[in-house]
């Protein structure tokens, strides 16, 4: 792979279409060439953009009927990287107001989140009034 | 002459999550449940041999499981998953030591009844 490609998705914000996100993400990724662990990388890219579109679903959008989640695939060549970018319209989130779970107890909400973040390389949000941006980043 | 019986009969529910387990199948999959738990079912196997993908939500159907059974004097015991990406996902948020596992739902069933043989022989945990 020598060179950058991108594809843009524009996704009704519901769960029932995660699932083809998913698809397009292991697609994009048979494409990059030789990776180390690919089926590994691969559960863990879908899984974090998974969790993050989620997110949007349940809580950018949890005050409207209809909404969109725009996203950018990148495969980039120079560094080697898959990048998922997330745009949504809905609601501000803040990431830092959410606790860690607590990993010896259990619990029924926080684990999203800390999957992204151990399963990424980066996480990075950017909240805007009128189009949130997460960026997710993983090292080929 | 008096006779005492006790009958001892202790109901497990085996549940099959096959293919995604996630935020669109975990709805559905929280409505059995209830049903279950309505019928006083308090000792599940959650049988993820099959589970190719489960999400955060997937795993808030199981932690929310085990805390009521737990409060119904119940269990819930869960077979690992084939798919080693889904195994990973449980030791990461250490599933693996919050809930006891078993490889088979035969071995999961057998640790509820020596659970039960122990508790008639008087021994607690």
């Amino acid at each position: 792979m020598n060179e950058t490609d991108t594809i843009h998705l524009d996704l009704p914000a519901s769960h029932k279409y995660l699932n083809v996100l998913s698809g397009c993400i292991a697609e994009m990724l048979a494409r990059a060439g030789e990776l180390a662990q690919p089926d590994e990388l691969l559960y863990n890219v879908q899984l974090a953009v998974h969790e993050i579109c989620t997110n949007i679903v349940e809580h950018a959008y949890s005050h409207a009927n209809r909404g969109r989640i725009k996203i950018t695939l990148t495969l980039s060549a120079h560094p080697r990287q898959f990048i998922v970018d997330l745009y949504d319209t809905g609601r501000c989130f803040d990431p830092a107001g959410v606790p860690s779970p607590d990993l010896d107890e259990g619990q029924i909400h926080g684990y999203g989140l800390y999957l992204v973040q151990q399963l990424m390389d980066t996480v990075t949000y950017d909240p805007q009034s009128s189009n949130n941006r997460w960026q997710l980043v993983k090292n080929l | 002459m008096d006779i005492s019986i006790t009958d001892y009969r202790v109901r497990i529910v085996v549940v099959n999550p096959q293919g995604r387990f996630d935020a669109f199948s975990a709805p559905a999959a929280r409505e059995q449940l209830d049903t279950l738990f309505g019928e006083g079912v308090v000792n599940f196997v959650i049988n993820l041999s099959e589970t190719l993908f489960m999400d955060s939500a997937g795993m808030a159907v199981l932690v929310s499981l085990l805390k009521r059974a737990r409060q119904g004097g119940g269990d819930v015991k869960l077979i690992w998953p084939e798919k080693e990406a889904v195994r990973r996902t449980l030791r990461l948020t250490r599933f693996d030591r919050v809930f006891e596992m078993a490889d088979t739902v035969e071995a999961a069933i057998e640790s509820f009844r020596i659970t039960v043989q122990n508790l008639k022989a008087g021994l607690t945990y």
